[in-house]
């Protein structure tokens, strides 16, 4: 074989492997950019599935009647969000006990576990979504990935639309840049 | 994009070496082309399973005991005669044996748990027909405890918000090690008491214990300190990377006067209320009491411990790369390969084909 020939045969090569290795690159970066997207998704609909799972929790503990199941959900949404401040178990548990009279005092501490571990993992499954969003966007503004998922239309989705619920209080002190002192 | 020059240099070498270097065919060159490929990604594998693989402790309890007849392992040449062939200058000679052993059989003592982990006891004589004294000792529900191999992309990612170090005023020599040295075949110590609080008893029932989690897939793990701030627990925690998927570590500080001070629980768990709920049942008994500190972490393992998935963080695998030393090192070998190989295929002809 002559100079020339193994030039061509060398240069086939190299080309047919720079086409392997690209078109491997941009399936690889669609594929992913999916699992990502569907992940995203996936995790937005489980952190409201938490959300709304433990307000019932809350209510089947507290033995709250079925007619005033609305009033609980509304109540535990407004502790979630820090609407009643720092005093939100409190404001439950009196609620609780107007709707249901019968209601053992002792039976606080377990009403009071079950909304700290609602809370806690809420704050678990958002922090999940914080994670997989910012993964997302490191994967696909990392260069030279950000050409080929830009080139493939990525991101599909709004990501916008991905944000963690947060509470009035916080919303309140980043619009204001100033937070109130914690009454004790 | 680090990847691809980790294959594209040596495979530049290949086609290079098949240009200029005259001893190389055709068939070498592209044996030599998939062959540098296979290494690169062999290199690049190997890379991959070592940065996602961290040991977790499983644990068990011993369920049978037996002893089996296995292979014997004391093999010796024998039987051995010499043949040779041609004459003169080129006359050879070759010895040949066969394998002799010094038994029929051998004997292995085991010990089996409940998570189908084996342990063989060391024979006190060669071929193990006599029954071993630590063998002997074996209980039937003992607790056992062995090393796993398992992937964690919470440790391995550097980008993961997981990963976020907390800094703190502790130096790495003030923060207890990591509890994983399994010492007499299948034990392992895991209450950490730095200031001699309890009796030596309680670190042999927190050990019998933890075989009793092994159902829930649950790695407990107790720390106990005195006067320390509850910045210590956050510390131990970074220290530990977090611990591994299977921990529950509960850290207990107490005061001179052995009053609880505060309590934290650690665990990557599905169900939060096990964190809430041994945290006040801690606090709630106000005075340290071993007795009742081991009960109520039982119990709430038992009753809300549900270890979380490590699927749920595979998103974090997409972002792993090796890092800029790794390629470099792993660039290093791939060209020192395809260098190896391009001055092998031209000093042999090994298909016979120029």
């Amino acid at each position: 074989m002559n100079i020339f020939a193994k030039i061509g045969v060398g240069l086939v090569v190299l080309i047919l492997f720079t086409i392997i290795g690209c078109g491997s690159y941009v399936a690889s970066t669609n594929n992913t950019c999916i699992v990502y997207e569907q992940r995203l998704q996936a995790q937005y609909t489980k952190n409201q599935n938490v959300y709304d799972s433990f307000w019932k929790t809350v209510k089947e503990v507290a033995q709250v009647p079925e007619k005033y199941a609305k009033d609980t959900k509304s109540l535990y949404e407004g502790v979630l969000k820090g609407r009643y401040g720092e005093k939100g178990s409190q404001a439950m548990f009196q609620f609780l006990r107007e709707q249901n009279p019968t209601l053992d005092a002792s039976l606080y501490k377990t009403i009071q576990n079950a909304m700290e571990s609602g809370r806690r993992d809420f704050k678990n499954n958002q922090t999940i979504l914080i994670d997989i969003k910012q993964e997302y966007q490191i994967y696909i503004n990392s260069f030279p990935r950000v050409i080929v998922a830009r080139g493939l239309g990525f991101p599909k989705i709004d990501l916008s639309k991905f944000d963690i619920v947060t509470s009035d209080q916080t919303e309140k002190a980043f619009e204001t840049k100033k937070v109130d002192e914690i009454k004790i | 994009m680090e990847i691809f020059l980790v294959f594209i240099i040596p495979i530049s070498i290949a086609v290079f070496s098949f240009i200029f270097m005259k001893g190389i065919s055709f068939k070498e060159f592209m044996v030599h082309i998939i062959a540098q490929s296979f290494l690169c990604g062999i290199f690049l594998l190997i890379l991959y399973i070592n940065s996602i693989n961290f040991m977790e402790i499983w644990n068990g309890k011993i369920v049978k005991k037996y002893s089996e007849r296995v292979s014997c392992e004391h093999s010796y040449r024998c039987h051995c005669y010499t043949s040779c062939s041609g004459s003169g200058s080129k006359r050879s000679c070759t010895e040949h044996c066969s394998t002799c052993y010094d038994h029929s059989y051998d004997v292995d003592w085991v010990a089996e748990d409940n998570t189908f982990e084996k342990v063989r006891i060391h024979r006190v004589d060669r071929q193990g027909l006599r029954e071993p004294e630590r063998f002997s000792k074996i209980e039937i529900g003992e607790a056992t405890s062995h090393s796993h191999t398992y992937r964690n992309y919470l440790k391995a990612s550097k980008t993961s918000i997981y990963n976020e170090k907390y800094k703190n005023s502790f130096k790495p020599e003030d923060m207890p090690k990591y509890p994983n040295n399994i010492f007499d075949y299948y034990k392992l110590d895991r209450l950490i008491d730095s200031d001699y609080t309890v009796d030596v008893k309680y670190h042999w029932q927190f050990m019998q214990m933890n075989g009793d989690f092994g159902k829930y897939e649950c790695n407990a793990i107790l720390i106990l300190t005195k006067n320390k701030p509850q910045e210590y627990a956050e510390a131990v925690s970074t220290f530990w990377g977090g611990g591994n998927k299977n921990d529950a570590i509960l850290i207990i500080n107490m005061n001179d006067l052995d009053e609880i001070t505060w309590v934290q629980v650690y665990s990557l768990t599905e169900n939060s209320l096990f964190q809430v709920s041994l945290r006040d049942d801690i606090l709630l008994l106000k005075k340290f009491d071993i007795d009742k500190i081991l009960d109520k972490f039982s119990s709430n393992i038992k009753n809300h411990y549900k270890r979380m998935e490590m699927k749920n963080f595979e998103y974090l695998k997409y972002n792993l790369s090796p890092s800029m030393l790794e390629i470099i090192i792993l660039m290093i070998l791939g060209i020192a390969t395809s260098i190896g190989l391009a001055i092998f295929f031209n000093i042999n002809n090994t298909f016979g084909d120029e």
